[in-house]
């Protein structure tokens, strides 16, 4: 029987929860903290981020239920995404491994950054932002969150990184 | 961007305090990404109704991309097959947390044996060469101090093709795990030329263009391929491609002499 090269998972396979590793680290796992002078970092960030993604920050949960929403927009985004066998990489090297490669740039921007762009930027709407703001370098995280601030009917300010924009 | 209706600013801008004191010193500054976070906070800060969205680092960006690592432990779970070594790029280390972290977690409990392996550039070598230390998260100081392995939040990193890797620090849970020995690293060179033509092999024998980003992962995943080809030894070795290279065409052109 001739294996299959491409593993694919049907849409109602999509996980129903998003995993934190927190809840399995042994040991302290260090926490955010202010510095010594100056205002409060802590305080400041909780202004100006998102409070579900907060709550997130501190979750202790092994499992944080991913709303139904989010999971429609994952699948609407062509979530669950295949994963290949790279079987003519395995024979071009002469290489006795197996080497499997998981597809992330079968998104609509091209990037594996629209799977937290449609979390925060559907939480913003829940929030009742009028707008998102953030920064990019490469521009996959910037095209991400204006993509899925636009589903959402959100305005959304990019600051990207000169180097590359020039 | 513009066409999913962005605004897009190059940072430094003119549009911050952060922005305008930096250009003040340096008006040709490259930027970084830490500076562009200190703009993209600013900006929400002073503009009500607009909340601050992070692409990377942070906790919850890890727990939402974990969706990549848990699709793939069903799909290795169907066939009946275990990676022994998990390879990402990482720069912040958001395609690298969310791929490995569910598996990772599986490994501290005792429950799976499995390596995993960040590839990142010599640029920007948090993980390889950084120090585990409280940090910033940007360049103006105005994130709390979060532990990492960092290089220092105003250092400078050269530009490279391969920008999203350009970050000078990487995320908490990730550093916690390098840090208890979980996650190894390595750190191709600034001029790229190992990671492109891993590229270009990809590219002519699997049919699909990555990110310049996701090439690292190519690059370090060929490497490990090799070595068993060295060894006569056989492991299953699963990396991601955290992207497309539609939008990096003309780096491609740059970099393989087109």
């Amino acid at each position: 029987m001739k294996a299959r090269d491409q593993i694919v998972l049907d849409p109602d396979d999509l996980p129903g929860s998003w995993y934190n590793v927190l809840a399995d680290l042994p040991g302290e796992f260090p926490k955010p903290k202010d510095p010594e002078e100056g205002p409060s970092r802590l305080e400041y960030l909780s202004k100006v981020l998102l409070k579900h993604c907060l709550q997130q920050e501190v979750s202790t949960e092994r499992w944080i239920p991913i709303p139904n929403p989010i999971q429609d927009l994952y699948r609407q985004a062509g979530r669950p995404r295949p994963l290949y066998r790279a079987r003519r990489l395995e024979r071009f090297l002469g290489t006795p491994a197996k080497l499997y490669y998981k597809r992330e740039d079968l998104s609509p921007t091209g990037s594996h950054k629209v799977n937290t762009a449609l979390a925060q930027a559907y939480y913003a709407a829940e929030e009742g932002c009028a707008g998102v703001s953030t920064e990019t370098g490469a521009g996959q995280w910037g095209t991400a969150l204006a993509y899925a601030a636009s589903l959402q009917g959100l305005k959304c300010v990019i600051f990207w990184v000169r180097s590359v924009y020039d | 961007m513009q066409l999913y209706g962005g605004k897009v600013y190059a940072s430094p801008s003119k549009e911050t305090s952060v922005g305008r004191d930096i250009l003040e010193k340096s008006p040709d500054h490259v930027g970084s990404l830490g500076i562009a976070v200190s703009e993209g906070l600013e900006y929400a800060e002073k503009n009500p109704g607009y909340a601050y969205c992070l692409g990377s680092v942070l906790n919850h960006v890890l727990i939402h991309q974990s969706i990549i690592g848990l699709e793939t432990m069903k799909q290795f779970d169907m066939i009946d097959e275990k990676p022994d070594v998990m390879i990402g790029c990482l720069g912040g280390g958001s395609n690298f947390g969310g791929f490995i972290l569910p598996f990772a977690g599986e490994v501290v409990r005792g429950k799976r044996e499995c390596r995993f392996l960040a590839a990142q550039s010599a640029s920007a070598p948090n993980l390889s060469k950084g120090e585990y230390r409280y940090d910033f998260g940007d360049h103006a100081e105005k994130t709390p101090l979060l532990k990492m392995y960092t290089l220092g939040h105003q250092s400078h990193m050269t530009p490279i093709k391969a920008d999203g890797l350009r970050y000078h620090a990487a995320a908490p849970f990730i550093s916690y795990l390098k840090h208890l020995g979980h996650i190894e690293a390595t750190a191709y060179p600034p001029d790229e030329q190992a990671v492109f033509e891993a590229a270009r092999t990809f590219v002519q024998v699997e049919g699909f263009l990555p990110a310049p980003e996701s090439a690292y992962a190519i690059r370090a995943a060929i490497d490990e391929a090799l070595e068993c080809k060295r060894k006569n030894h056989s492991e299953v070795i699963a990396f991601n491609i955290s992207g497309h290279g539609f939008l990096d065409l003309a780096a491609y052109q740059e970099k393989l002499k087109f």
